[in-house]
Order: C-alpha cells, then sequence, then structure tokens
C-alpha cells in the first residue's frame, strides 16, 4: 500500500472497520469488496494506541490505512504565537467551532494551525488555552465544579486537535461513516483538500451518545446538584452533548451528501443542522442471493436467536430474561446469542452470571464470533433487544433467510418488520416490534408465533418479498459507486481559506 | 516548616526571655541550618582557634574550617534537595518507612563519591601534620554528614533534641579543648572539635531514629524522577555555592591571600567581614520563620484545597486574591523589618569590630556586605514564595543567577581593587532579588494555571506524542 498514491474513496471511520465487528463494518467492508474498480484508503480513528489487529481481511483494492489515536496530539513547535490578534479571533473561533459548529471559523482555525504547526503546546498547555478555560467556564458552565470542568475540557480539546492536526491523505473524495470524530475528520479532510466529503448516517451520532453521557458516573458533578450555585442548568454533560452537537453541525456543512438509512432519521439530522437540500435516504443492503438459499433444516427444539455483540447496547440482559419467560411456556426452548465476546470483557461476565443465576444454562448457548449463514438455516424466529439501531443488517439477513424477526422498537425496525408506509402492496408482519426493555412483551410476541405455525410461516414469506424488493444490496451498491464517480469527478471551487 | 513554625509561635508567646530566644534559636537552625550554622560555625571556630593556636596553626585551622563547611555545603546541596523533595512526598503519603534507609545510602553515596579526592587533597597534597590531616578529614566528613541530617531535621517533632544536640556538641567541643589543653597542649581544640561535631550528629541521628520508622527498606529510587527534579539538583549545587563563590574569586585574585598548606588560600579580612555581615541575618530569617512564613502557609494551603477540592471558580478565585493580599503585605514587611535590623547592625557594627580585637579595618567591607546580606535574606524569601509555588524552575535559574552575578560581579570588583570588596556581593544580591521580584510578582498571577498545568507541563506532553 502507498501513501503517495490517491485513492478514489478515503472512508473516516471511528472506532469501527477494520478493527471492530459490527454493523457499520460489515456495511463498509461490503462496500469496498462490490466496487474492485475504485481504490480505496482507509482514515481510522482509534480511542487511544495499542494492539489493533484488523478483524476483515482487507481486500486489495484498500491502498492506505492511517490511524489517528484520539488521545494523542503533536506537541507542536511553539508554546506562545506572540501575536495578540490571532490570540484574540482564535479566543474567539474555538468555542464556536466546537459549540455552534462554525464552519468558516474551522477554516481560518485549521489554516492557523498548520501555518504555524501548532500543537499541544500552544494549544492545550499553554497560557493562551488557560485563558480560553476560564472564559469557557465563566460562559457555559460556572458554578460546576471547575477542576471537573478543566479536565473534561481539556479531553475534548484533545480529541478536537487529534483530529484537527493531522495531515488528512489525499482522496478525490471523503465518505465517514459517521458524524462525531469521523464527522469532524470529515470537515477537516475537506477543508485541507478542497474534495468533496460525504457522510452515511446509520445510528444518530449525537442520540448515541447521549445515552452514553448520561450514564456515565464519572461526568456525575455532586455540585450541580446543589443549585444555590448553579446559576446555570448546565453540567458537563451538557458540554459534551452540545460538543458532539457542534461535530455533526460541522460534518454537515461540510458534506456535499448527507446519507442516512432511513427517514425518520432524517428527522434528527435535520434538528442537529443538516440541511435538506442535501440529504437523502439509501437503504442497508444485504446480499440477497447469497442469504435467500440458505436451506431451512427443521430443528427438533424450536430455535431463536439474537445475532449481535455481547454489549450493554444490545441488550442482552433482557433477551435473557426474554428466554426465562419463554421456556416457562416453551419448555424445550433453544436459544443462541450469535455474535463477539470480548468487546466488553465485564458485561459479558454479568450475562454469564445472569445465565446461572436465571438456570438457564440448558437453554442459552453463547457461541462467540460465527459466520450466521451457519446457523440461519435452523433458526426460527431472530431476536432484536437492542436499546438503539438503526437498520440492523441482522434483521434484513434473517428475513433474507426466511427468518421473521421479533424487535424491540428501535431505529427503522418498524419499517423492517411491518413495511413502509409507501410499501405498494403492502406485503404484512414479518414478525413483531415491540416497546423495548420490556423481556415479558418480547417473550409473549416469541410465543405467538412459535405456538402459531401458520403465523410464523407468513411472516418468513413477507420478510423474504420484503428484503428482497427494498434492501438488496446490488442496488444500494450501485448508488453508492455512482455517488463515488460522480463526487470524484466533481471540481470543488476552491475557497480562499 | 510551617507546622514547627506554628509551635514555635507558642514558645516565642510565652512572654518571657527565655521563650522568645528559644523561639528564634530554633526556627533560625531549623530553617535556614545549613547556611546559618555554617557562618555560626565558622566564626565561633576561627575565634576558638585563635585562643588555642599561634597565628600560623590557627591561619590554617580556619582555612581548613572555612573549605569544609563551604565544600560540604556545596557539594552536599543537589543531594540535599532532592532529599527534601524524597522526605515531603513521603510524608504526604504518609509512608516514611524507607526514609532511614534513603539517609544512611544517602551518606554512604557522599562518602563513596568524594573519598578518593578528600584523601588526595588532605592526605597527600596539603602540607599538614597527621594530626591536622585527621582533623580536616573527619570534620569534612561529619559536617558533610550533619547538613544531610539536616533535611531530616525539619521535619522532626521533637525538635528541643535537636537544639539540645547542637548546644551539647558546641558544649562538649568547647571543654574538651579546654580539658585536653594540658595533655595535648595546642591540638587539644582539633580533637575537641572533632568530638563536638560527632556530638552533633549523634544527637541528631539519635532523634531521627527515634522519629523514624525502625524498618530497613530498600527505597525505591526511578531514575525519571532524578530526571524530573533536575531544577532542585541545580538550585541545591548553585545556591549553595553562591553562597561561597565572591570568597573563592577574592582568594584567587587578592594578591594579599593568605596560601597556607601548600595549596589552600584565605583571605581572612573579607571572610571574617562577610561572615559578620551575615549574622545580622539570622535575626531577619528567624522572624520571617515566625512570623511571616505560618500566614502565608494558610494562605497558600488554603488557595491549594481550593483546587484540590471541589470548588467553583468564583471560590478559587477568593483564595487566590487573599493569597496575593498576604504576598503582597509579606513582602512590605520583610522590606520594612530587615531594613531596620541591617539600620541596627549598620550602628552596632564599629562597635563588635572592636569587641573583635580592634578589627576597625573590617569595616568599609562589613558596612557593604551587610546591605548585600539585606538584598540577599529578600531574595532568600522571594525564592522560599516561589518553592511554595512549585516553581523549581524559575528558583532553578534564580540560583545559577546569584552564582554568575556573584562571580562576575565580585571578579569586577577584585580587579577595581580593595575598596570595592563587597560590592560585588551587594550588587549581585540586589540584582537577583530584583530579577526574583518581577518573577514573583508575574508567577503569582498565573498560580491557578502553574499548579494544575504549568508544574505539570512534562508529564502532560508525556501522554501527547
Amino acid at each position: 500500500m502507498s501513501d503517495s498514491e490517491i485513492a478514489d474513496v478515503c472512508f473516516v471511520l471511528e472506532g469501527t472497520y477494520p478493527y471492530v465487528k459490527g454493523g457499520v463494518s460489515t456495511w463498509t467492508h461490503r462496500l469496498i469488496v462490490s466496487s474492485p474498480d475504485l481504490t480505496f484508503s482507509l482514515l481510522c480513528l482509534l480511542p487511544s494506541r495499542k494492539v489493533w489487529k484488523p478483524v476483515y481481511e482487507l481486500p486489495s483494492n484498500i491502498i492506505a490505512v492511517k490511524i489517528v489515536y484520539l488521545d494523542e496530539i503533536a506537541l507542536g513547535i511553539t508554546s506562545g504565537l506572540r501575536n495578540t490578534k490571532l490570540d484574540r479571533q482564535m479566543n474567539q473561533d474555538i468555542p464556536n467551532i466546537i459549540f455552534n459548529g462554525d464552519i468558516q471559523a474551522l477554516r481560518r482555525h485549521i489554516k492557523t494551525i498548520h501555518q504555524y504547526k501548532l500543537g499541544a503546546r500552544y494549544l492545550i498547555n499553554s497560557k493562551f488555552a488557560w485563558t480560553l478555560v476560564e472564559k469557557i467556564y465563566n460562559e457555559l458552565a460556572e458554578g460546576t465544579d471547575f477542576t471537573s470542568f478543566l479536565w473534561n475540557w481539556r479531553s475534548i480539546l484533545t480529541n478536537f486537535y487529534a483530529i484537527l492536526t493531522v495531515k488528512v491523505p489525499r482522496a478525490k473524495c471523503y465518505h465517514s461513516a459517521s458524524t462525531g470524530y469521523a464527522g469532524l475528520m470529515a470537515a477537516n479532510a475537506h477543508i485541507q483538500t478542497n474534495r468533496p466529503a460525504m457522510v452515511t448516517e446509520h445510528g444518530i451520532y449525537t442520540n448515541e451518545r447521549r445515552i452514553e453521557i448520561f450514564t456515565a458516573e464519572w461526568l456525575y458533578d455532586p455540585l450541580a446538584a446543589d443549585r444555590r450555585y448553579r446559576k446555570k442548568d448546565i453540567d458537563l454533560r451538557d458540554i459534551w452533548l452540545a460538543t458532539f452537537k457542534g461535530y455533526s453541525k460541522l460534518c454537515y456543512a461540510a458534506c456535499e451528501d448527507i446519507i442516512t438509512l432511513y427517514d425518520k432519521n432524517q428527522i434528527m439530522q435535520r434538528r442537529d443542522g443538516a440541511m435538506r437540500h442535501k440529504s437523502y435516504v439509501v437503504p442497508n443492503g444485504i446480499d440477497f442471493e447469497k442469504f435467500s438459499s440458505i436451506k431451512r433444516v427443521k430443528q427438533a427444539r424450536p430455535t431463536i436467536a439474537l445475532i449481535g455483540r455481547v454489549v450493554p447496547i444490545k441488550d442482552i440482559k433482557n433477551y435473557l430474561r426474554a428466554v426465562d419467560h419463554i421456556r416457562c411456556r416453551i419448555p424445550n426452548i433453544k436459544a443462541y446469542v450469535l455474535g463477539p465476546r470480548d468487546e466488553e470483557p465485564e458485561y459479558d461476565a454479568e450475562c454469564l452470571e445472569l445465565v446461572k443465576k436465571l438456570k438457564l444454562d440448558k437453554y442459552i448457548t453463547f457461541t462467540g464470533t460465527v459466520d450466521i449463514v451457519d446457523y440461519l438455516g435452523e433458526i426460527d424466529i431472530n431476536i432484536l433487544t437492542s436499546v438503539s439501531e438503526a437498520q440492523p443488517l441482522t434483521v434484513l439477513e434473517a428475513g433474507a433467510a426466511g427468518v421473521p424477526s421479533v424487535c424491540t422498537d428501535v431505529g427503522c425496525c418498524r419499517d423492517l418488520v411491518y413495511g413502509r408506509s409507501d410499501e405498494v402492496p403492502a406485503l404484512g408482519a414479518g414478525g413483531a416490534v415491540v416497546e423495548g426493555g420490556n423481556a415479558i412483551k418480547i417473550a409473549e410476541a416469541v410465543i405467538d408465533l412459535l405456538e402459531s405455525p401458520e403465523k410464523l410461516k407468513r411472516a418468513n414469506k413477507v420478510m423474504r418479498l420484503r428484503v428482497e424488493k427494498y434492501y438488496n444490496l446490488r442496488d444500494v451498491m450501485d448508488i453508492y459507486q455512482r455517488l463515488y464517480k460522480a463526487r470524484g469527478q466533481s471540481l470543488v471551487e476552491k475557497r480562499r481559506l | 516548616m510551617a507546622g514547627v513554625a506554628f509551635s514555635l509561635r507558642l514558645l516565642a508567646n510565652q512572654r518571657n526571655i527565655f521563650g522568645t530566644f528559644a523561639a528564634v534559636g530554633v526556627s533560625t537552625l531549623l530553617s535556614s541550618g545549613a547556611w546559618i550554622f555554617t557562618i555560626l560555625m565558622v566564626f565561633a571556630l576561627t575565634l576558638l582557634a585563635q585562643a588555642f593556636l599561634d597565628f600560623q596553626a590557627s591561619t590554617v585551622f580556619s582555612a581548613i574550617v572555612s573549605y569544609n563547611f563551604g565544600f560540604t555545603l556545596v557539594l552536599t546541596g543537589p543531594l540535599a534537595a532532592l532529599l527534601t523533595r524524597y522526605l515531603s512526598n513521603k510524608i504526604y503519603e504518609n509512608d516514611t518507612s524507607s526514609c532511614l534507609s534513603i539517609l544512611v545510602l544517602s551518606i554512604a553515596v557522599f562518602f563513596v563519591l568524594t573519598v578518593l579526592p578528600i584523601t588526595y587533597f588532605y592526605g597527600f597534597f596539603l602540607e599538614l601534620n597527621p594530626l591536622q590531616r585527621y582533623f580536616a578529614f573527619s570534620t569534612f566528613y561529619l559536617v558533610a554528614a550533619i547538613w544531610i541530617c539536616n533535611v531530616f531535621v525539619s521535619a522532626l517533632k521533637n525538635y528541643i533534641a535537636v537544639v539540645f544536640s547542637f548546644c551539647f556538641g558546641s558544649l562538649i567541643a568547647i571543654l574538651i579543648s579546654f580539658l585536653l589543653t594540658p595533655i595535648l597542649r595546642s591540638n587539644a581544640i582539633y580533637l575537641g572539635i572533632v568530638l563536638g561535631l560527632s556530638t552533633v550528629l549523634i544527637g541528631l541521628l539519635s532523634a531521627i531514629f527515634e522519629e523514624y520508622s525502625s524498618q530497613w527498606l530498600k527505597p525505591k529510587i526511578q531514575t525519571n524522577n532524578l530526571i524530573k527534579y533536575w531544577p532542585l539538583l541545580v538550585t541545591g549545587f548553585f545556591y549553595n555555592a553562591g553562597l561561597w563563590v565572591d570568597k573563592w574569586v577574592l582568594w584567587l585574585m587578592d594578591p594579599n591571600s593568605t596560601w597556607v598548606a601548600g595549596g589552600i588560600v584565605v583571605l581572612v579580612p573579607y571572610d571574617m567581614s562577610m561572615f559578620l555581615a551575615h549574622l545580622s541575618i539570622i535575626p531577619f530569617v528567624a522572624y520571617f520563620f515566625l512570623h511571616i512564613e505560618p500566614k502565608f502557609f494558610v494562605a497558600t494551603k488554603s488557595f491549594y484545597d481550593s483546587m484540590r477540592f471541589k470548588s467553583v471558580l468564583d471560590d478559587i478565585d477568593k483564595r487566590h486574591l487573599s493569597l496575593l493580599v498576604v504576598v503582597r503585605r509579606s513582602l512590605r514587611e520583610l522590606v520594612f523589618i530587615g531594613f531596620i535590623l541591617m539600620l541596627i547592625f549598620q550602628f552596632l557594627m564599629p562597635k563588635m569590630l572592636i569587641l573583635l580585637g580592634d578589627r576597625y579595618e573590617l569595616l568599609a567591607i562589613t558596612r557593604v556586605a551587610l546591605l548585600g546580606s539585606y538584598f540577599h535574606a529578600l531574595a532568600f524569601f522571594v525564592m522560599t514564595f516561589l518553592n511554595y509555588f512549585d516553581l523549581k524552575k524559575h528558583v532553578a535559574m534564580l540560583s545559577i543567577l546569584f552564582f554568575s552575578m556573584n562571580a562576575i560581579m565580585t571578579a569586577v570588583t577584585g580587579y577595581l581593587g580593595y575598596s570595592w570588596y563587597g560590592y560585588g556581593y551587594f550588587f549581585s544580591t540586589l540584582f537577583v532579588f530584583l530579577i526574583s521580584l518581577v518573577i514573583l510578582i508575574r508567577e503569582v498571577n498565573w498560580l491557578k494555571y502553574s499548579c494544575l498545568i504549568g508544574n505539570n507541563i512534562e508529564s502532560l506532553e508525556v501522554k501527547n506524542k
């Protein structure tokens, strides 16, 4: 692989392909594999430096991989610019960039960073950086614990400048798989190279971060609980959320194409600043031929499966509780958890303990990473208990194999299972969608299907038809390949930085 | 140190002369023991030598004493600075189990590093009789060990034991010298001094051993800490060298310097004048550590506590402002009090010189040296404030500046002639005081930044590429 070659497309990826298995990784891999006449480079954002091994075999049309660690930033040359005017400008620009998504301010700032070769010495550790901390604290977080604010702000800046100080690899166009840090990098790439950028949002980044942020104990600020001190109703969690919203806005402003998987996501994108004229929907697609050819093998025991990583967002524990209810009605039920277990070992251990506690050892099997093609033929129902999803590939893949799904009402699962409002003709239900977090409702929906063979057979057929018609990978890939070629050839008017 | 100062204030508040003098004496010894003790001991031993030895022998004796006290102070300076930081870290961690081991190790390391050159210098190079060689060699290492123990002494609760050791040791020196005169004649003083210093050292070691854990644990020494604390090494060396460099320069430059024992040189009039002037610092330093430092400590602790524990910026700013007020008032007070003390000594100096045997010829240098000592003490206090704020690089730079300025300015005065002697020291201390003041005024406004970021930049930058 050569860094000097210019790739047709540079994928900007955050904590995903090719180092972490999952829906976004699989989507990225398929996109690259199905476009052999295009060259790709990967710009991977990872949290910290450790041994990261690719979990996908990299296709030969990936010509370069550049890793950026979000906790590392070059020291830079100077600790002081001795240019009061520039200091004042940056003092205004930095909060505008981070919290308001001001793309013009970002252009100016990137130019300054590279012109003066700025790094951590000036941007994070200098007296200039200190005056900025006090300014932002007084404007946004007055009344909260100052030292906690300081360290959080430094974390925000470290990630921010880990991205902005990077010299991006050259490519004809840039495609980010999310907003957030990857979106900020895409904006950075567009500004540095003047080449088009686009973003495909699977889940809405700010929504997903909101869940994580509000459950993070380390962000709890006890001073915030004492309202005598707080003059503004804001704390560290709001600061982090505002940061991610700012990055989303920057990404939308920089990208020419703002793509998402289903139309409900567009409402949230517009809320975060996406422009209507740039936004459109390109759903996920799967290899229908591959999955539809899986032979169904009747099992002695009714079999259900959750296909996904053993991580909290997939809510494996609720699935286990649902199995506990199901076995009371269907004593010979067999349940799988098909997916990697190494991402969150602590959570994995908690799930195993729950299995022991509920005495589900004879019912549940955790397989680890497997090829689901080997299992789809024996599964009667696919279960999805996730807290947050976009357009889960597992529902589509299972559907193509004739396996209906029982899902929590997240993302576009309702569209996948019941069909979109514009589906003509309306095909009917390919399973069931229930409220999230309710193990009993999930169990009841599963029992309802397993006890009604006719209903189950009809759901099988509906899902197969639906996936073939609306979620075929071939059609989806075609859209992207045309998009890449068009953007790759486009001349972006040089803007004066 | 402030902790002991609070106890000493109680002593001083006893409203009797004993309490006052005890507080002054103890605070001086504990706070700036090495420097003041050097001045007192060199001065006292020189006087004592004149009572027991002929002119030639007393000159050799004084020279050896000056050299030993001076060079051990300089050579143990970096070690003492590092040990002070090590000890304060261990006290903060509430784990002093390895402190005894580090004390013994430090003395052993110093011995190993210096034994060959010192043995050659006193054993072969200089023309000394066997008793003088024994005296020179022993006092060198006894004094060095006392300097090293002094680091631990300041943290001792039983400061009375420390005072007792110094007093009893001094008494032993004098008594033994007098008692052994009939047997050893003029050589009795050598043995007396050695026994006296040994008594001091044993007293200090006993107090230290009693205070600290009796465990013998291998101390964990991390070489990256040595690199991280390089400013302490620089300060320890250059500040102490700066105290002596003016004498070294004039010893070599002045045509009237006295060469003794075939290899060491002294300039008695200058040395005597400087030691006399330095005596004026004793009450000034005592005042600082009894009255100024405790208030400063309270304000500094309040400020740093606000940074350590959850506080809003408003509260931190208020404590910062209080600290600024304390610094401003303290400096004003010190400038005024020091000036008054300096004037008193200027007035008393002629009478003191008469008492020392009509040494009126030293008056000119002593008067200028008193001015220099005034600014020297002020600079020392400002550097103490800077140390409190952990601005060790600034203190290191000031130490180098003090050493360089004192050397250069003294060399210039050496060239200009005898009537200019003392002015080199005066101008250098004035300059260093002014520079240190500018640094303090600038840095004290950025204390929040220094505390959280500026003083930790190396460790923060290690995480960056």
